[in-house]
């Protein structure tokens, strides 16, 4: 068996003076992934540069994204993303970062590793929007933290939204450790 | 301004208010141009606004947050 690690923390939020020269995921709050063999490396689920751009820049995305718009995503490297949620943790933010341990054995961990990599490398596009209810379930759509799901990962909490999904975080994981495991 | 609330605020209520935030959101993104829609903007800010009378002050994750033209100003004066 093999582990895959999914992270993830709460936003500063976009409301928050003093953390507005925040990036937007710190401000939004994020969720990734890491392998067992490199758990340094992390993936994570966001829109593209290109297209937070095309909407007028990160607060407008964030508008955009909450009146239920989609944007063009793809998987990206985001460990200083986790990295400094954890600094401004340590400082008193509510961004602490905490991780659930999957295991797979190892020809499925294998199959989602060069899954993963392959989507990260080839810059694969995916549509990404915020959590919805209330309507047949939109099964070409993600945020951060249903994303696995692509990957076949189970998830330790299923609607996605950050509030539920990260006290699901906290209540089933332990707290992610900048050094490693 | 809001008067300094001095009596103890219940961490588990705000919470479960909080969490309800967050279904309400989602479903209005799920619902904003069907005749729900307005439903759940009044309930929502119908649990906001109680939030902030028990004590809550803290921002909400972004994605509980409906687009800042839907939020309540009452919100959006804690953090101007």
């Amino acid at each position: 068996m093999k582990k895959i690690y999914l992270i993830g923390f709460r936003g500063t939020s976009f409301q928050a003076l003093e953390y507005k020269a925040e990036l937007a995921l710190i401000r939004a709050g994020h969720v990734g992934f890491a392998f067992e063999n490199d758990p340094q490396f992390m993936l994570g689920f966001h829109p593209t540069p290109e297209a937070i751009e095309a909407v007028g820049g990160e607060a407008a995305a964030i508008e955009w994204l909450k009146e239920n718009e989609p944007l063009d995503g793809a998987l990206q490297a985001d460990r200083p993303i986790f990295v400094r949620a954890h600094e401004l943790h340590l400082n008193g933010a509510r961004t602490e970062v905490w991780q659930v341990t999957l295991e797979l054995p190892d020809d499925e961990y294998e199959r989602v590793r060069t899954l993963a990599l392959q989507w990260y490398t080839e810059k694969i596009v995916f549509t990404y929007a915020f959590p919805e209810r209330g309507q047949p379930p939109l099964p070409d759509r993600d945020n951060c933290a249903t994303f696995p799901r692509r990957l076949t990962l189970p998830l330790p909490e299923t609607t996605g939204q950050l509030t539920r999904y990260i006290e699901a975080l906290e209540r089933a994981g332990t707290r992610w450790k900048l050094e490693g495991n | 301004m809001m008067p300094v609330n001095t009596l103890p605020v219940d961490k588990q209520l705000l919470k479960s208010m909080e969490l309800k935030l967050s279904d309400l959101a989602a479903l209005w993104r799920g619902n904003k141009a069907s005749p729900q829609a307005d439903t759940i903007v009044r309930q929502y800010h119908a649990v906001l606004r109680c939030m902030i009378e028990l004590g809550s002050h803290e921002p909400l994750d972004t994605d509980a947050e409906l687009p800042n033209r839907l939020m309540p100003a009452e919100y959006l004066d804690l953090f101007r």
